[in-house]
């Protein structure tokens, strides 16, 4: 640097007492591990639960990092009022193509570099002998899910909510760039409990499975019967730089997944994205995230009713 | 509450009943010569007696006394001291006049009421800050700040760097009553907190009471901090003012007619934006960056007749900070300011009998403005109060002064208010706005009683009445959170209303003329709320009132002290202990954002809780001589416990401080040169750290520890600063005043607050996070000039 930028930085720190920032080492108490259940159910599909623990908040990780964190040989029940399933583990070698897309989600890969990388998660066994016993999501059903992990058993339970459609889905154009859009979707809020929104789109042949939009929930404690729009921003995968990141382009021919669920859900997934929207931001406070587990572990087994659209942007 | 009503009826009327014995009033006026304006605090004595009163506001004292010969003793710190001999053998009135010291006094000179006050006074945890102490702390950039000065003794303390808000025995900073010649100020802070509003050389006196608050003072739970400003010089113009690093002031008082009006007029501009323009500009063009905040004050005193005094007081300031990234399109505009105007009547019936009335407006609002390329955000919020309030003095003889008086304020508030649009679709409409009303009464009896020379008693109940009424939109929700229906109250319907007696007590016990031992209780009502989104204090904090699900807050404070002055009055020391609980404390709830109050009561996203801190105050002053300064040392703890926070366990308040310690040192070398000298040093803040980290729905989620669970890292700072006061050169008609210094001496890193950097490789799917601690203030000089006419 300059004399002369020196004296200006002097000057501004000196007069502006701009701030002086520096790397600090926090020792941070024993932390023990928690478990951490990802689980989700919808209309029509079988159950599926990512058994984690959690890992120090120090701690280098990247997708190594991730792999290394399953939990292995959990005994998982789901007791659908009737029946109590048993899930089962499957792990990268004995993956099926139907749960690929979870695993790079979680991991942040592509699918097809899934091969490469360590992933496990716990579904529904197949029953040759009898399909029609195999557990899928049945709207208006109550799922309780219960996770043994070195004799500690966590539970919670879950309810798959009615989907409500969509009015429409429309296009809104970028103010300077007529070939990136928003999406708006408009929703007629039935009058009532049970308005708890979450939002995913996926641009076919661009996204390898459905990502949540930017701002994915919302609830209707403001919208409660009303006809509204809503405005749909495209997310980004983890680990992906996306320079239009927000937009859809023209012509993306885009699946819309719009899910109602329980309040214990929303309320996992509403402070989870706070928390998400604060990092890095010095002066936020800090969220506790909800979660519906009893027991002492983390995350959420919810339930989406889910409804599906596809759009063309144009 | 019925039984300490009439308690304190039948103590007052006993007390009264004692006057029947034969004696003659010796009372008076002490008034600067100079100025002709009244001295507020001095210390008069009756020498034979070992008895001691202070001047109120309007230089009046009052002592019955046997018939006999008296030598009175008037003394106030840059006053040359009086002593009048009085043969007492009938009702006396004194018009005593008395001048300044040194030339330093006529701008600067005040000091502690302690003096004289710190064994003979009642009220324990009280003290009296002037001018000329403010003036000889060393201070960041020059500027010298009253609440930075309080900030050095036991028992006051700042969140992080700069005044940040001024905890109290472990109250919020929304507990503390400010006013500025008796109107409130809802937020003192300059520059996000490092300097007060208060100009420092248009205040006159500022008393701390933190411990056992009077009944004519309430409100707040934690402390009084009662600011007063100069009256303007009777006889004639002088104009007073400074440059500094930052900043630059002006003061012009004098007679507007001759002993008949005065006036004062006071402005203050940071002139960073003026200066640092061209520098940004110079370092990137593309961005713009500019703060600067400026105050003024104004006073007209009419002295109607002599027993008649009408004033008025206003004082506007404004703080205006904004960033603009062209572009990223990105643009923060964060304003805040107060405005007050107060009329005041005081009437002197009597040297016995002083009424004063006050009708006042105080307003506080703040506003940020958030925008990125087309979508903007804005957020409003404020309190505003009209108020009138009497005041009734009566000093029936020296062994009783009685207070009576009453308040009506109504408030009206603005939580956050929130205005979005975005592209093409507005979100959310921009004229929207969410109000809330509420009347505030008060009445309150208060008696001092002095029953011998060893033991005074003040005895104090105060009477609050708060409403909160209509218009008013009040949202029922189910038990999914859903809005089911609303109710509307009519402009000035009742929504909800809380009354509530709040008891004061507080004792002296003369062991000696040099000893004391003096204990307080007190219970306070608090029935506005100041709620903290961030985690440091802002401009952006919101003030709410007390409605059906926000209950008013309590404390209840008991505090005992032991009080000496040693070597003949130039050591004073204390101890002092208290132990305070406080309930209805208020939180934001988990996950709150501004945008959850849109279309709802803002009560509906706050939790409830209660506090509790007690602590140690020690305190060694040495007050004469050319070395003078003190220690303070506060041994405290200060705790918060919420059902719905932390797992309902308690934990340690964010302002939690074991230690706090402070140094303060003047040496006098001459008549010109001196040199001052601060160390502070302070346990860490308490704060919540994220503990551990994991992988769900494709984002990485942190966990955090229990609530302020860990510490940041011991706060402690070294300061110095020279003054040169040349003697005044014959041939100008104005006289300078030089003040050098350096602030954080050692150029310590104190901690404003840390933070988590995982930025490096966040978009590569890394988490490789880095703890960041920023510091606001390394070493830095200070200059200051003054000048006096």
């Amino acid at each position: 640097m300059s004399v002369k930028g020196k004296i200006i930085m002097l000057f501004t720190c000196v007069l502006f007492s701009l701030s002086c920032e520096k790397d600090i080492t926090i020792d941070l108490q024993d932390i023990k591990s928690k478990i951490v259940v990802e689980g989700h159910i919808e209309p029509g599909l079988p159950p599926y639960i990512i058994l984690s623990h959690t890992f120090p908040y120090f701690t280098y990780a990247d997708v190594e990092t991730l792999e290394n964190l399953f939990v292995h040989n959990a005994v998982i029940t789901i007791f659908d009022g009737s029946v109590h399933h048993t899930l089962q583990e499957y792990c990268s070698d004995s993956l099926p193509d139907s749960l690929a897309h979870f695993g790079a989600l979680y991991l942040g890969v592509d699918i097809a570099d899934l091969s490469d990388h360590n992933f496990c998660i716990y579904s529904i066994k197949a029953d040759t002998i009898n399909p029609a016993n195999i557990l899928v999501g049945e709207l208006g059903k109550t799922y309780n899910l219960s996770v043994t992990v070195d004799g500690v058993t966590y539970t919670a339970t879950t309810t798959l909510t009615y989907p409500v459609p969509l009015d429409a889905i429309s296009t809104v154009v970028h103010p300077t760039n007529d070939s990136l859009f928003h999406l708006r979707g408009t929703l007629s809020d039935p009058v009532g409990a049970g308005g708890y929104y979450r939002v995913f789109t996926q641009r076919i042949g661009k996204d390898e499975y459905l990502l949540p939009i930017f701002s994915s929930i919302f609830d209707d404690h403001l919208i409660d019967g009303q006809t509204i729009d809503v405005l749909f921003r495209r997310g980004k995968r983890m680990g992906f730089t996306d320079i239009y990141t927000g937009y859809y382009s023209y012509g993306d021919t885009v699946v819309v997944k719009f899910c109602t669920m329980d309040k214990a859900h929303y309320e996992f997934w509403e402070t989870a994205l706070v928390e998400i929207d604060n990092t890095g931001n010095p002066i936020a406070a800090a969220t506790q995230i909800a979660t519906n587990m009893k027991g002492g572990a983390l995350g959420i087994w919810g339930a989406y009713g889910a409804i599906y659209d596809t759009v063309i942007v144009n | 509450m019925v039984k300490q009503l009439l308690f304190l009826i039948c103590f007052t009327l006993i007390s009264l009943a004692s006057w029947s014995q034969t004696e003659f009033v010796l009372s008076g006026t002490v008034t600067n010569d100079s100025t002709k304006e009244p001295i507020a605090g001095a210390t008069v004595i009756i020498k034979e007696l070992q008895k001691a009163v202070s001047t109120d506001n309007n230089g009046l004292f009052n002592f019955t006394l046997p018939e006999g010969n008296y030598t009175i003793v008037i003394r106030h710190i840059g006053m040359s001291e009086i002593t009048k001999a009085v043969e007492l053998n009938k009702n006396v009135n004194l018009q005593l006049k008395t001048n300044m010291e040194t030339i330093v006094t006529e701008t600067v000179e005040i000091t502690d009421s302690k003096i004289d006050g710190n064994v003979e006074k009642t009220d324990p945890g009280t003290l009296v800050l002037t001018k000329a102490e403010v003036k000889s702390i060393p201070s960041m950039l020059g500027q010298t700040d009253v609440l930075a000065a309080l900030q050095l003794y036991p028992g006051v303390q700042s969140a992080a760097q700069g005044i940040s808000g001024m905890y109290v025995r472990g109250g919020g900073p929304d507990q503390n009553l400010i006013l500025l010649d008796g109107v409130p100020i809802y937020n003192p802070a300059h520059l996000f907190g490092f300097y007060s509003i208060f100009n420092t050389n248009v205040v006159e006196k500022v008393t701390l009471i933190k411990g056992a608050m009077p009944a004519n003072y309430g409100g707040r739970l934690s402390s009084v901090m009662d600011i007063t400003t100069n009256d303007g010089n009777d006889s004639t113009i002088h104009a007073s003012g400074g440059t500094g690093l930052i900043s630059a002031d002006l003061t012009i008082d004098g007679p507007l007619f001759k002993n008949k009006a005065t006036f004062s007029i006071s402005g203050r501009r940071t002139y960073i934006d003026v200066l640092g323009k061209p520098i940004i500009q110079l370092i990137d063009k593309d961005k713009e960056w500019g703060y600067y905040f400026q105050d003024f004050n104004g006073k007209l005193v009419f002295h109607l007749s002599d027993k008649d005094k009408f004033s008025y007081s206003g004082y506007y300031g404004e703080d205006a900070f904004k960033i603009l990234n062209k572009p990223a399109g990105f643009g923060l505009g964060i304003s805040w300011g107060n405005a007050t105007s107060s009329l005041t009547w005081q009437h002197i019936f009597s040297d016995k009998l002083v009424l004063s009335t006050q009708a006042y407006y105080t307003g506080y609002r703040s506003k940020i403005d958030i925008s990125q390329n087309t979508y903007e955000v804005k957020l409003y919020s404020g309190i505003y109060d009209w108020c009138g309030k009497s005041d009734l003095k009566y000093y029936p003889s020296d062994r009783h002064t009685i207070k009576i008086g009453g308040s009506y304020t109504y408030h009206t508030f603005t939580p956050t208010n929130i205005a979005a649009n975005t592209d093409a679709l507005t979100t959310i409409d921009l004229d929207q706005r969410i109000k809330q009303y509420s009347h505030d009464v008060a009445f309150y009896l208060s008696e001092e009683y002095t029953m011998n020379n060893r033991l005074r008693f003040r005895l104090g109940l105060r009477y609050s009445y708060f409403q909160h009424v209509g218009p008013f939109d009040k949202y029922l929700k189910n038990e999914f959170g859903i809005i089911t229906d609303t109710i509307h109250y009519e402009r000035g319907e009742h929504v909800a209303d809380y009354n509530h007696l709040e008891p004061r007590f507080s004792a002296r016990l003369l062991l000696n003329s040099s000893s004391s031992i003096k204990m307080a209780y007190v219970q306070n009502y608090q029935y506005i709320h100041m709620v903290s989104y961030a985690t440091v204090s802002m401009p952006t904090d919101i003030w709410i009132p007390s409605s059906e699900k926000v209950k008013p807050q309590v404390s209840t404070q008991y505090s005992i002290g032991y009080f000496k002055d040693s070597k003949n009055k130039v050591y004073e020391t204390s101890i002092e202990m208290y132990y305070k609980t406080m309930a209805n404390q208020i939180e934001f709830k988990n996950g709150y954002s501004p945008e959850d109050d849109l279309l709802d009561n803002p009560e509906n996203n706050f939790v409830f809780g209660d506090g509790k801190s007690y602590g140690i105050e020690l305190f060694i002053k040495k007050k004469t001589g050319k070395t003078t300064g003190w220690i303070g040392y506060a041994l405290t703890s200060t705790s918060r416990q919420f059902p719905d926070i932390n797992s309902g366990e308690e934990y340690y308040a964010k302002y939690d401080r074991r230690h706090d310690l402070s140094l303060v040192a003047v040496h006098k070398f001459n008549e010109n040169w001196s040199l001052s000298g601060v160390f502070v040093y302070a346990t860490g803040n308490a704060t919540t750290m994220p503990e551990s980290r994991y992988a769900i729905g494709g984002s990485i989620i942190n966990e955090y520890g229990k609530r302020n669970n860990y510490r940041l890292v011991d706060y402690h700072r070294l300061d110095f600063s020279v003054t040169y006061n040349p003697k005044k050169n014959k041939n100008r008609n104005y006289k300078t005043f030089w003040s050098f210094g350096i602030y954080n001496v050692y150029n310590r890193n104190n901690p404003y607050f840390i933070y988590f950097d995982d930025s490096n490789y966040f978009n590569e799917g890394i988490f490789d996070t880095k703890a960041k601690q920023v510091s606001l203030f390394p070493i830095m000089p200070a200059v200051r000039w003054e000048y006096f006419f």
